[in-house]
């Protein structure tokens, strides 16, 4: 058998491979809970290393015919893996429906399997840290958990935290063996009299545990190649078999000494964090820098050309998409369209301030473009050093690509992470983490936050205290709003509410990052973070304190703004109606107040440089970082505000009666997080960039989302991309923090919904993720329909 | 010009009327720029893709999709203007009673009666643009007036531009170059850039689809040109009317004389301004079948071969 494989169509089969439906994969699932059932009674952190070394013995393994990075993170081509420790009960209600749910649909799983799942996790019972959570809120927290706090703890979202780049540069240095002796050094200086030595000397065990088992589980590899390579028939494929199985004896054990091993080396290392605690967002951090040496030294050794890295580049971004995040279908309403999210950071500058850019950051640019799936999340700094060149290519890319890359401003970042105290060299050293979160690799830890539900907050306050969907009384009582005589009084209700909710919010997560603490940890993640082995602590458990950022995700924000501006302008400055009035319109859902809600309407709205509008966003922002403020995490880290959605802006809509805004029941709140309300930016994109950029960005912490959509035409020609860039350029450099785009017209995506069958690889940014659109709920098309697209006029 | 009978609203001169205000425009000009359209225009092509530019007072503005018939209008307007469409079960209007009061504006609750153009005065309009500095320094973009022609509220035109630029904002002017007093010439004059509109060399087809006669257009043109001025050309593609197979080469050659001209905009015919004859009561006329690309695309060609710098669209 003759067969004859380009780079191009091995590629294209391998792309083609991820383009199918996810299946679900329960052996992470069945073996960690059967790890568990034989270890009762050992310390948590062995306990969690025994299971991790007991799944990397037994997961199926496989290798493609076509691949040169090999490894699989599941048992499945594209696999979902479950994480019965933090919640089992869902899966077992819906495995069977995990494939005919209305969207992010998976394929069925056979009988063996459900019969596995069945057999096993009622272990879990009483024992999953969402369990445990339920049974230690105090019933005042439970009200507001999923309601307010609408996605409150990693708990309820049902996966481990997932925010966290390790230092992949010390890996490709040192190999789990050099990192297994410095954990080995750390444990013999310790006292074992003392007990906090004690915790640490159970701690480095575990690392070593599974340091030992990532090594094992690339060696089955390595085996399994060598078996092909025997049985292989085409000379070409067994001579790529052979340096597969020699890779992988050499890698992740030892230091990589190629561009190839390097990528393998941190493929392998990636696939164990994965199973060991995988929640959205896991990173890759700057690819481009700490792969360059040996881009470099291969380059000019002959070893590689450009074309063969950039395959192999190529080949590994397809790799990460073979995880889809699998979520109960209360969840996947928040974070629809499987966002796995590989966060790869590239250009910016060097820890010494200088231009980072190189060439691989161009050659990865170019792997993506011909790869082009939605799990490799590709963010582009926008640092003055960067060139035009480099930024041109970006654009370039992402007009073929219709949006994908997200970029962010270097200026931003850098001050932000400064004014927490960081070193410089850490600061310019950052990358993005989830889907928006500024992070140190190596240095700090940023857990992802839960939602906030605020204009609910804001009904509360002009309800004194009353869900107008439920008729609950679900914060205090902050008067009749009737009553109200004056702006300040609304924003006082307001502010009260806030009060009421930020420490509840706070008790919720520190009750959550408690039980992460004992029961999610992480001792493989954490060999990768300097301060964890020298102070002998999981990452999970404050390893990293106190570089800590605990996000607290606030939704609809600018609904909020929009609200708060129009009771001014309508109530208070034109007098059209007072306050009961206005109340019992909110009440009635505007029914026969057309000319109210046609006022309500036209009073200033967020995303137009109106300055009336855009102050008070600011205002509601520096309350919820004030209120914040005023409270710690658990590992003594300051709360920190972001501004996000995901896909939450739908449910959470049906959850908040009318709204000032002019905006009726149960309707959508503006997408994204920062990005104005859905159709209501109307002057011009430069009006919208103004209208974020203005905000206090050193406020919002965890960073916030902004999308913007454009019709194609803007890319028409040379001239307009350098004024697109131009434009990107201004935006991040006067305090804007991120950006990024659907670059698609409204007629492309209603082809989409026609002719589905054509358009299965079309990707769009839904909250700060690709998701193929395809894939996504009606609804969901509808929103992103809705979005006002910019064009040249 | 018929138009100035009905001119009852424009008696503050302090104050400009203008119908659109776009932030981020790529197009107009050098840069990323901030286009403020003007009301009123002495010229009434055929093609007008800004109608609701061409009258220099405000006008009524229905968006018949938007009306759920509540009849209020009807009671308050003064000339008996609105009725009940019963078909449609929607009103209209009747255009030649209505003397745009705006009275009906005032109650109409769904916003489908509004107006086109509001008032500013200078420093309000400035400060507006001037909010995109940033973006104008950094892509050597500024403010782009048009309209309607910004020339035809000469007054309220020549400050707003002069503000600007004792701010450093560059000004480009995109105008018919129908100047006839001293007032108009000189905002063209003194404006950093000029975006000249050229229809036609022929003044007997320049007046059939403009209505005034191209002469002065072409002297103001010659003698900005010969001033130095920075010039781009925009040429409106429209088949049959403005390029055709017979006129393309004079019109190059035409062109190609002129020392200060910068680059040639060819903007191809398009139907995207027809929504807004609706919302004015007004038919738009032209249609064609012509194929426009290819058209565009071989009106390039020609003016390059003369060295014309060419561009498609604006």
């Amino acid at each position: 058998m003759v067969n004859v494989k380009t780079k191009e169509n091995r590629i294209s089969r391998l792309r083609e491979k991820m383009l199918h439906i996810p299946d679900i994969c329960i052996q992470r699932a069945y073996w960690w809970t059967k790890s568990y059932m034989e270890t009762e009674g050992e310390p948590e952190v062995i306990r969690r290393a025994k299971a991790l070394a007991k799944i990397l013995e037994n997961l199926p393994i496989y290798i493609d015919d076509d691949e040169l990075i090999v490894g699989r993170s599941t048992g499945k081509e594209r696999g979902g893996m479950l994480f019965p420790e933090i919640q089992w009960e869902y899966i077992l209600k819906e495995i069977e429906l995990f494939s005919s749910r209305d969207w992010d649909r998976c394929g069925s799983i056979s009988d063996e399997e459900k019969k596995m799942v069945e057999d096993t996790l009622p272990y879990w019972k009483g024992k999953c840290t969402w369990d445990r959570f339920n049974a230690s809120m105090p019933p005042e927290i439970r009200r507001i958990h999923g309601g307010v706090f609408f996605l409150g703890t990693s708990s309820m979202s049902g996966v481990h935290y997932g925010h966290e780049t390790i230092d992949y540069s010390r890996l490709l240095k040192k190999g789990l063996s050099g990192i297994k002796k410095e954990a080995q050094e750390k444990l013999e200086s310790l006292d074992l009299t003392k007990p906090e030595d004690f915790k640490k000397y159970q701690f480095l065990q575990a690392v070593i545990i599974t340091l030992d088992a990532a090594a094992a589980f690339a060696k089955r590899y390595a085996d399994l190649a060598s078996h092909l390579a025997a049985q292989a028939i085409n000379m070409h494929r067994k001579k790529e078999l052979d340096a597969i199985a020699s890779i992988c004896r050499r890698v992740p054990l030892n230091p990589a000494g190629s561009f190839h091993e390097a990528l393998q080396s941190i493929w392998f290392t990636h696939i164990v964090i994965r199973n060991e605690g995988w929640g959205p967002g896991l990173g890759f951090g700057r690819l481009d820098q700490y792969l360059y040496p040996f881009y470099q030294k291969d380059l000019s050794d002959g070893i590689i050309t450009r074309d063969t890295a950039r395959e192999l580049a190529s080949l590994f971004l397809i790799k990460v998409n073979d995880l889809a995040f699998i979520s109960s279908t209360v969840n996947i309403e928040t974070l629809a369209g499987f966002p796995t999210m590989v966060s790869i950071t590239l250009g910016g500058v060097t820890p010494g301030g200088k231009d980072a850019v190189n060439e691989l950051s161009y050659l990865l640019l170019e792997a993506d473009e011909q790869v082009a799936l939605n799990v490799e999340e590709i963010t582009i700094r926008v640092n003055s050093s960067n060139s035009d060149a480099f930024l041109m290519k970006a654009l370039e890319v992402l007009k073929k690509l219709r949006g994908k890359f997200k970029f962010v401003s270097d200026n931003t970042i850098i001050s932000l992470l400064l004014n927490e105290g960081r070193p410089v060299e850490h600061a310019r050293d950052y990358v993005l983490v989830g889907c928006f979160t500024p992070a140190v690799p190596s240095y700090s830890l940023d857990v992802t936050g839960g939602m906030v539900n605020a204009p609910m907050i804001l009904e509360l306050a002009l309800n004194n205290g009353v869900s107008r969907i439920t008729g609950e009384q679900v914060g205090p009582a902050t008067g009749d709003p009737g009553k109200f005589k004056s702006y300040d009084d609304v924003w006082n209700a307001f502010k009260r509410q806030v009060e009421f909710f930020v420490p509840r919010m706070v008790t919720a997560r520190n009750i959550d990052t408690q039980l992460y603490a004992e029961f999610a940890l992480c001792p493989f993640m954490s060999a990768f973070f300097k301060p964890c082995i020298s102070n002998g602590k999981d990452l999970i458990a404050g390893g990293t304190a106190p570089n800590i950022r605990e996000c607290f995700g606030f939704s609809g924000v600018p609904n909020v703004g929009d609200s708060l501006a129009a009771v001014k302008k309508v109530v208070f400055d034109d007098k059209l109606i007072d306050m009961a009035g206005l109340v019992k319109a909110l009440d009635d859902n505007f029914k026969e107040k057309d000319r109210l809600l046609q006022a309500l309407s036209k009073a200033p709205k967020f995303g137009n440089d109106i300055d009336y509008i855009d102050t008070i966003v600011n205002d509601i922002i520096a309350l919820f970082e004030a209120e914040l403020g005023k409270y710690k995490g658990l590992f003594g880290s300051k709360p920190a505000v972001a501004i996000s959605t995901g896909t939450g802006h739908l449910l959470m809509g049906t959850q908040v009666g009318a709204t000032p805004e002019g905006r009726k029941a149960g309707e959508p709140f503006a997408e994204g997080g920062i990005s104005p309300h859905q159709g209501r930016n109307t002057s011009g994109p430069t009006a919208t960039l103004r209208s974020v950029s203005k905000l206090d960005h050193l406020k919002i912490r965890g960073g916030s989302v902004l999308n913007m959509k454009f019709n194609p035409d803007v890319f028409a020609d040379e001239k307009k991309k350098v004024k697109f860039l131009s434009m990107l350029r201004t935006y991040c450099e006067s305090g804007g923090y991120h950006v990024q785009f659907n670059i698609i017209s409204g007629e492309t995506l209603r082809d989409a919904q026609k002719h589905p069958e054509n358009y299965k690889d079309l990707l769009v940014r839904v909250a700060t993720y690709s998701a193929y659109f395809v894939e996504l709920s009606p609804r969901m098309q509808e929103d992103i329909i809705a979005r006002t697209e910019f064009q040249e006029v | 010009m018929a138009i100035t009978e009905k001119n009852k609203h424009n008696t503050d001169n302090e104050k400009g009327l203008v119908f659109h205000i776009i932030h981020g425009s790529f197009v107009d000009g050098y840069g990323i720029r901030t286009t403020v359209f003007l009301k009123g225009c002495p010229l009434r092509c055929a093609w007008c893709c800004n109608p609701e530019g061409q009258a220099s007072y405000p006008e009524l503005k229905y968006t018949i999709k938007d009306c759920n018939n509540c009849g209020r209008c009807i009671d308050v307007c003064p000339k008996n203007a609105i009725k009940v469409n019963p078909l449609l079960e929607k009103v209209q209007i009747d255009r030649k009673l209505c003397d745009n009061c705006g009275a009906c504006i005032g109650v109409c609750y769904t916003g489908s009666l509004q107006y086109f153009g509001t008032y500013y005065t200078v420093d309000e309009l400035f400060d507006i643009i001037k909010k995109d500095e940033q973006y104008y320094r950094s892509s050597g973009g500024g403010v782009t007036i048009g309209g309607g022609e910004p020339t035809f509220q000469p007054d309220f035109t020549y400050a707003f531009m002069k503000k600007c630029q004792e701010n450093y904002i560059h000004v480009a002017v995109d105008t018919c170059g129908y100047a006839t007093t001293e007032e108009q010439f000189r905002i063209l004059a003194e404006a950093n850039l000029l975006l000249y509109d050229l229809k036609s060399l022929d003044p007997n087809a320049h007046t059939k689809n403009t209505g005034v006669s191209n002469e002065i257009i072409l002297s103001n043109l010659k003698m900005l040109n010969g001033m130095g001025k920075s010039i781009i050309i925009r040429i409106p593609v429209i088949p049959r009317l403005t390029v055709t197979n017979e006129n393309m080469e004079i019109i190059a050659a035409f062109l190609s004389r002129l020392k200060s001209l910068e680059r040639v905009d060819l903007l191809a015919y398009h139907t995207y301004g027809t929504i807004k004859y609706e919302q004015l009561g007004r038919k738009y006329k032209l249609s064609t079948q012509a194929n426009i690309q290819e058209l565009t695309e071989k009106t390039k060609r020609i003016f390059e071969r003369y060295g014309l710098n060419v561009q498609l669209g604006g």
